[in-house]
């Protein structure tokens, strides 16, 4: 043991893949170049490069648990193997303290002819463990494990669930002084994840360091404290996790802008009219730009849980027009229909007061620019959302006639995530509902805002 | 066990390794040997049938049919001939069953390069064992066999392990050049089962060496196995004691090799996870 409190240090790791034609190639590499170099003749490489990780550096304390994010192909699986030690780094080097328990590609290490106590053996063999320690955990896998009389079946008469069951109790019962998990949880049942989470609870609980890889951002969020965002083998960025994980949710976006923008045939998108294969009317009344601001005015994309919003609708009338409707739909990526509203909506309750204050009665002249800002708090879940914008006529003041003018889908998109320790919510949105002492909805004063 | 430091190659490492992995090395030598019987009813009793039909056959095809003679002059049993075969095939095979395996030993378990931190060094020493607990069993048959025969079982035949020890460190160090070339050459799994047989046939398994001409015979001491096999018989059979300063030099020569295999291996193992 060490004074210094580094569990994992990462120093300038870069990973080369040297893609060879054919095996032998390697050995050629191996070799020749030596001759090469002894017969004084300019060395020649026999691959051709690729360069999985260049220069990332981090440390890892002990105890900490710490998230790593980014795309498919960014090298976080490289990284992880790296640390694990099944791929040595081109350049750099990883020092790491205690016993290391990595859940990579979940029961790889198993042997399918084995049955499932006889890896569980083996595994744990290899970990270090002598047969009576195991003995003494075996009980504690098996029902962590939880996969009944299959335990003496061979390994490849399991499914996959079983398969993984059987790694990650193995993995978490062996009180690691590292564990290392990647994506693995996500096979398991709803209750089989719920007992993995508080298994590393309790490992977190006992010193335990943990290192952690998940497209889902949420879970990256609430079980890490410091996370590194990977991009194409480089670090992007490098801090606490609700910092990293927005920037890397922003990079999303943009990401998913520039695909969707690429797919777009007409790319003036910004200044000129929307116009796309997703919106469609007679556009006598225009959409020209549909956009997110918060609370500064400034142009957003990303916003917090709880934040104030702004929702900017851009319009212009190419012809005289009254009885307007300007609206909008916020869907989930899955989807959802999570909410609407419009300034149709918003007039209902006035026509029978004021009419005359009501949008509806708006009058617009041809070439007429307007903008429809709907504020408020941004009360939504964690997710990313597309908005669709939509300008119709209304011929009747409660929705029963109407014609649209342009609707827009996917006219601007907004990723919502939450402060981690602040303010959290799971489902949809937050409906506002507070605990308040003693309250009766009788008492005016007892309810809040 | 630091995964990042450096793969060592002194000797004592290897010693170091294979006793801290011995419950490994124990586990897999005997799910090894098990698979191989795997779903028979018999199971391993196959492996305690298996040589005495063998020793059955040899001695009704060689000593009753062919009326075959090993040596010339002094009279012999009627079994004399098979039991003389017999030592030569058991001490070919504990050699040979290791070395063909061994070239596809790494590309067998690619999961445990890629996938998981492993002693990569000992599946020789797995595949070494297996061999080994085939060749104890086929000895402990011919062991019964000569008793039942001849009556009687030499007593130096308890230095027999003695004298296979040597081809055991002699093999296993082939055994980690051959795991390791063969993961960036795969050619060489082809040739390396009909070379086994060539060497069957160029060990003195089916003749004394005496029967060859005294020019050749040096020759035939370049082979690894023939030096094994006529220790062997003289323990087992002619009941003498063993060439200890041949043993001991066949042991000094096996150590380097054993060694060297060693450290190629090692040096090499960083490159199997670059093309498997």
């Amino acid at each position: 043991m060490s004074f210094d409190d580094t569990a994992i240090s990462v120093q300038n790791i870069s990973k080369r893949y040297d893609l060879f034609g054919k095996p032998s190639d390697q050995l050629r590499q191996f070799i020749l170049p030596r001759l090469q170099r002894l017969a004084g003749i300019e060395k020649k490489n026999y691959f051709q490069e690729f360069w999985a990780l260049s220069d990332v550096s981090f440390e890892v304390k002990k105890g900490e648990s710490f998230g790593i994010v980014g795309r498919n192909g960014s090298g976080k699986s490289t990284l992880l193997q790296i640390i694990t030690g099944t791929l040595t780094p081109t350049t750099g080097s990883v020092t790491t303290r205690g016993r290391i328990a990595a859940l990579l590609e979940l029961g790889s290490g198993f042997n399918p002819d084995f049955t499932g106590r006889e890896n569980v053996y083996l595994n744990a063999a290899l970990l270090g463990f002598s047969r009576e320690q195991i003995e003494e955990r075996f009980d504690a896998i098996a029902a962590f494990a939880d996969i009944g009389q299959h335990l003496d079946q061979p390994v490849k008469s399991y499914s996959s669930g079983m398969i993984v069951r059987l790694a990650i109790a193995v993995q978490t019962q062996v009180d690691p002084d590292i564990l290392i998990v990647d994506e693995a949880l996500a096979v398991g049942d709803a209750l089989f994840q719920k007992r993995c989470y508080r298994q590393i609870d309790r490992l977190l609980d006992n010193g335990c360091t943990l290192l952690f890889v998940s497209h889902d951002q949420e879970i990256v969020r609430s079980l890490t404290t410091r996370a590194l965002f990977l991009h194409q083998g480089t670090i992007r960025n490098y801090g606490s996790s609700a910092e990293v994980l927005f920037s890397y949710r922003e990079f999303l976006q943009q990401e998913e802008e520039a695909a969707f923008r690429s797919l777009q045939k007409n790319s003036e998108v910004k200044t000129a009219s929307i116009r796309n294969d997703s919106s469609y009317g007679n556009l006598d009344v225009e959409i020209l730009s549909v956009a997110i601001f918060d609370k500064n005015d400034a142009m957003q994309a990303v916003l917090y849980a709880g934040d104030t919003m702004r929702l900017s609708i851009k319009c212009v009338s190419h012809c005289d027009i009254e009885n307007l409707n300007v609206a909008f739909r916020v869907r989930s990526k899955e989807g959802i229909k999570v909410t609407t509203w419009g300034t149709l909506n918003q007039d209902m309750p006035h026509f029978t007061v004021d009419p005359e204050s009501t949008f509806w009665h708006r009058k617009f002249k041809k070439g007429e620019f307007f903008t429809v800002d709907f504020v408020g708090t941004c009360n939504l879940a964690a997710n990313l959302y597309e908005i669709q914008a939509v300008v119709a006529v209304e011929y009747d003041q409660y929705y029963a006639n109407q014609r649209i003018l342009h609707w827009l889908d996917a006219a601007a998109h907004l990723t919502v995530v939450q402060k981690s320790r602040e303010y959290v919510f799971d489902g949809v949105c937050d409906l506002g509902l507070r605990y308040v002492p003693n309250a009766s909805l009788n008492e005016a004063s007892g309810v809040p805002q | 066990m630091n995964p990042h430091a450096p793969a060592p190659v002194s000797p004592v490492s290897v010693l170091r390794s294979t006793w801290r992995n011995r419950e490994l090395i124990g586990q897999l030598t005997k799910r090894d040997v098990i698979g191989r019987y795997k779903g028979s009813v018999l199971g391993l009793v196959w492996s305690f049938v298996n040589p005495v039909m063998l020793l059955t056959i040899y001695t009704l095809v060689f000593s009753v049919v062919f009326k075959a003679r090993w040596g010339v002059g002094e009279p012999e049993s009627r079994s004399q001939f098979a039991i003389l075969l017999f030592v030569g095939m058991i001490v070919h095979s504990l050699f040979s069953e290791t070395l063909i395996r061994a070239p596809s030993l790494i590309l067998a378990n690619v999961s445990y390069v890629k996938k998981i931190v492993f002693p990569l060094e000992i599946l020789p020493i797995v595949a070494m064992g297996a061999s080994l607990f085939h060749a104890v069993v086929n000895m402990l048959v011919l062991c019964g066999a000569l008793v039942l025969i001849n009556g009687m079982l030499p007593w130096q035949a308890i230095f027999l392990p003695l004298v296979l020890l040597p081809l055991v460190i002699l093999s296993l160090g082939i055994a980690w050049g051959l795991a390791s070339l063969g993961v960036f050459l795969r050619d060489v799994v082809q040739p390396i089962g009909l070379l086994m047989t060539i060497l069957l046939f160029a060990s003195p398994v089916f003749y004394p060496i005496s029967a060859l001409p005294p020019a050749v015979q040096p020759w035939l001491m370049l082979n690894p196995l023939t030096f094994i096999i006529e220790q062997s018989r003289a323990v087992l059979i002619q009941g003498q004691f063993p060439n200890f300063p041949g043993l001991l030099i066949y042991s000094i020569v096996s150590l380097l090799v054993a060694w060297g295999g060693y450290v190629w291996f090692q040096k090499t193992r960083k490159g199997f996870a670059n093309v498997l």
